[in-house]
């Protein structure tokens, strides 16, 4: 009997049921497939063929530990093979369309608080009357306005 | 867009507040010749007829709420479920470092109520960066998932994600929920982590926006329950039995251009979406950058693109918890203070409302009115103090007697802050409620009771607050935490050194009055008192048993002690299954379980995943973990198992988001050697 194939097959069972896999067949079933990939995991990292070293794996001592993350990999990490990572998936929150939200730029302060505003209002109240006032001393105040060139022209 | 009633309401309002300040302010400026008009005194007026030009604006509201009140007749619009075919409404919960026990109680509480019909699903929103109290959330919301799936029949979802940075904190968690997940939702329901809404009333908010299509906000006040210290005790009855009065007052000017109170309320998604992205503001903080008191501005962007936003005054079974010392209000009202002194800026912006703007000022002037009353009350010292320079005692002695114009000022300002407390009481006694109130004279009582408490705590607050406005003035930045929502006390230690500086202040103001005015020594009672009771006040309020104390004497009652709410019954037994449940639980951290238990380790995983929060830590910062979990270990026990206690606290939760890493210690934890025996034996 292989001692660390013994202990990865424990080591796994002990994992499953932790997981809430409690019936035995189920368990005894899954922990030989885990401790399977694993071995075969470590035959792909060694670069071996399978008939050749099978008892190179079954020694290894990192075999609990990559027993331990194939079947984390196969439980957690690759879901949509595995009914539990199903189930486990509806509780979490679901995924949605997206959604934007339309950017608001500040706010200016108002008018009387912006110094351009006090310039516009002096631009239109005493810059433009006074040369509208110029204009008409020059004799330009005959020329047609924007309004009367659209109305009907 | 406003009706022509709200309008009317609106002038009326304005009309009488303006007659009140201006007959009060001309009468203030013709007794101010008693003494001669001083500079000083001048500089009085305009803050006297500020103040009091607002106790005025409270004062009408008030008495308007109280007669639509009187008036109003009892709706028969009944609560119509809905017929299943509507999609289901998002009820979002966000949380950052609250007791996961009592947010999934109060979930709970609420899906268990709403039956197996009502179609809501559930978003508790984590900002959490506390990693201990970030796992308790996930294992909380675990258990919750089992009960649901195992006890209650429900058509509701409860949904759980964690966000990794806290980006734009409470209104950031709730964008990122608008941008991710809020599409098959028209209406989201917005609640704070100690909010409760009663099923009826929450069927009846998305009636009511399915109704109006061109609601935006619909905002159901909350009302605090739930405590028991004597502090909130007093909270709790002003809210029941004054609150109706002024929400109806403020229902009436407001109408459909209402404001938001950040929870206890349903928005349309869409014109969420389309308008409240938050802007920055320019410059600094504390008055600048980020906007921090979120809900103000999200119903004033509402308005100006012509949304509804409503309170629903007539609307009850929405509740809320209160802090239940005068250290934790003070705090949140410290958060409050710099968000709202913030909204002075948005005031005078142009675009918005002027009914949005009205409520931007009340905001501000909810805590700059404490130093503006304290500056007119120095103001008005100090100008008497320069007037009687040399007076002889005869002549200080009429000085200081106010002349009947100055009493008759006093007495208006005391009875238009006074009256409207008196409002709620007979609005409860006259709609035959006060039964639930402990009865009309244990009510009447409890009125009494709540003024003279309020009129010690006042100066108290005004001080606080003034300091809080100062200190944001001067720049200093609020951190804003988590709050405290326990109930535990204040020690004598803690009193003196929160409060003592203010019964110093109560004294000195007190032996100043003595020797310059002693005749004054009454007027200051109302301050001096509180001031100098401020230690033992403190810890008196802070007090459960007073608080029980006055329950059983059937004082401070409030409705939903007579006749508790079936979602708080649930809710209470909510709390006491989970604590069962939690207290067998292993002592070790929360992370030593995460790292020792696949199925935790499993919901960490999913959480993480769905919320697309993965994010691996740095090589550095990998490394640090793993030599800080294995060392101390190796020398021990010569295992090569983690010690996950051993790693910093300053990477737990940088540990938390990084899944690889997180696995690799999972896997070690479960293939060291003792394990390995314990397995093989």
């Amino acid at each position: 009997m292989n001692t660390l194939n013994d202990l990865s097959l424990s080591v796994i069972a002990d994992y499953l049921h932790r997981c809430g896999h409690h019936h035995p067949d189920s368990v005894r079933d899954q922990s030989h497939y885990f401790v399977g990939l694993a071995k075969q995991r470590l035959r792909v990292d060694s670069g071996d063929t399978e008939e050749s070293h099978d008892a190179t794996e079954a020694n290894d001592p990192r075999l609990p530990r990559v027993t331990l993350e194939a079947a984390m990999d196969e439980l957690f990490f690759q879901p949509s093979e595995n009914e539990v990572e199903v189930s486990q998936r509806r509780r979490v929150i679901p995924r949605s369309g997206a959604r934007t939200l339309r950017h608001n730029e500040t706010p200016p302060l108002i008018g009387p608080l912006r110094p351009q505003w006090w310039m516009q209002m002096a631009s239109r109240h005493i810059q433009q009357p006074v040369l509208a006032m110029f204009g008409l001393v020059d004799g330009k105040g005959n020329s047609p306005q924007p309004e009367a060139m659209t109305d009907g022209q | 867009m406003v009706s022509k009633s709200t309008k009317r309401t609106r002038w009326l309002i304005a009309v009488i507040t303006l007659v009140i300040a201006m007959a009060g302010t001309s009468v203030y400026v013709v007794s101010m010749s008693a003494n001669g008009r001083g500079w000083l005194e001048w500089l009085s007026v305009p803050l006297f007829a500020l103040l009091f030009g607002w106790i005025a604006f409270s004062f009408v509201v008030a008495t308007l709420g109280f007669v639509r009140l009187l008036r109003r007749r009892p709706t028969t619009e009944g609560t119509e479920s809905s017929t299943g075919d509507e999609p289901p409404t998002a009820v979002l919960v966000p949380v950052y470092n609250e007791s996961p026990m009592d947010v999934f109680a109060r979930v709970e509480a609420m899906v268990r109520s709403l039956g197996p019909d009502q179609r809501f699903d559930f978003f508790v929103l984590s900002d959490t960066n506390d990693s201990e109290v970030w796992l308790a959330e996930e294992l909380a919301w675990s258990q919750l998932m089992d009960r649901l799936e195992e006890q209650i029949s429900t058509s509701c979802n409860v949904y759980y994600r964690h966000r990794r940075e806290n980006v734009a904190r409470k209104a950031g968690n709730i964008a990122d929920f608008c941008r991710r997940w809020s599409d098959p939702y028209p209406f989201m329901i917005v609640l704070d982590a100690d909010s409760l809404l009663e099923p009826d009333t929450m069927i009846e908010m998305v009636r009511r926006m399915r109704a109006d299509d061109r609601l935006g906000i619909l905002q159901v006040p909350p009302t605090p329950i739930g405590r028991q210290s004597w502090f909130a005790r007093m909270q709790q009855f002003a809210a029941a039995a004054y609150g109706p009065v002024f929400c109806e007052g403020f229902d009436a000017w407001a109408a459909e251009q209402g404001n938001y109170w950040g929870h206890n309320a349903i928005i349309r998604v869409e014109a969420f979406c389309d308008c409240c992205d938050l802007p920055v503001l320019p410059g600094q903080a504390p008055l600048g950058g980020e906007i921090l008191s979120h809900d103000f501005v999200e119903a004033s962007l509402l308005v100006r693109r012509g949304w509804k936003v409503r309170l629903a005054n007539d609307l009850g079974g929405s509740y809320e918890e209160c802090p239940t010392t005068l250290t934790d209000y003070a705090q949140r009202d410290q958060r409050w203070c710099q968000g709202n002194l913030q909204h002075s800026r948005l005031l005078l912006s142009e675009g918005f409302h002027p009914v949005s703007r009205l409520h931007f000022f009340s905001g501000v002037l909810a805590y700059a009115s404490s130093p503006l009353w304290i500056l007119f009350t120095c103001l008005c010292v100090a100008s008497w103090a320069l007037e009687n320079r040399g007076a002889t005692e005869l002549e200080l002695l009429d000085a200081i007697s106010p002349t009947a114009m100055q009493l008759g000022l006093f007495i208006t300002a005391m009875a238009m802050l006074l009256i409207p407390k008196f409002y709620g009481y007979f609005n409860v006694v006259v709609r035959g409620q006060a039964s639930r109130f402990g009865g009309a004279i244990a009510m009447l009582v409890s009125v009494l009771l709540e003024i003279v408490l309020s009129i010690l705590l006042s100066p108290i607050m005004a001080i606080m607050h003034t300091r809080f406005v100062v200190s944001t003035l001067r720049g200093r930045k609020v951190k804003w935490s988590s709050q405290q929502r326990g109930e535990h006390g204040v020690p004598m230690l803690q009193a003196i050194r929160d409060y003592g500086s203010l019964t110093v202040l109560g004294l000195v103001i007190t032996a100043a009055v003595f020797t310059f005015a002693r005749s004054w020594a009454v007027w200051f009672l109302p301050i001096t008192a509180g001031l100098i009771l401020a230690v033992p006040l403190a810890m008196a309020m802070a007090s459960r048993g007073i608080g029980n104390a006055m329950a059983k004497l059937r004082l401070l009652l409030i409705p939903q002690e007579t006749c508790v709410p079936e979602v708080y019954e649930l809710y209470e037994q909510a709390m006491l299954n989970s604590q069962q449940k939690w207290s067998v639980l292993p002592k070790s951290s929360m992370l030593e379980q995460l790292i020792d238990s696949p199925t935790y380790f499993h919901t960490h995983h999913g959480v993480l995943r769905a919320s697309h929060a993965e994010h691996p830590m740095t090589d550095s910062e990998r490394n640090q973990v793993r030599d800080a979990s294995q060392r101390l270990q190796m020398g021990k026990e010569e295992s090569r198992g983690v010690d996950v206690s051993k790693i910093p606290m300053e990477l737990r939760r940088a540990l938390l988001s990084d899944i690889d890493l997180l696995r690799e210690l999972h896997v070690q934890a479960h293939s060291c050697p003792k394990r390995l025996a314990a397995a093989a034996g």
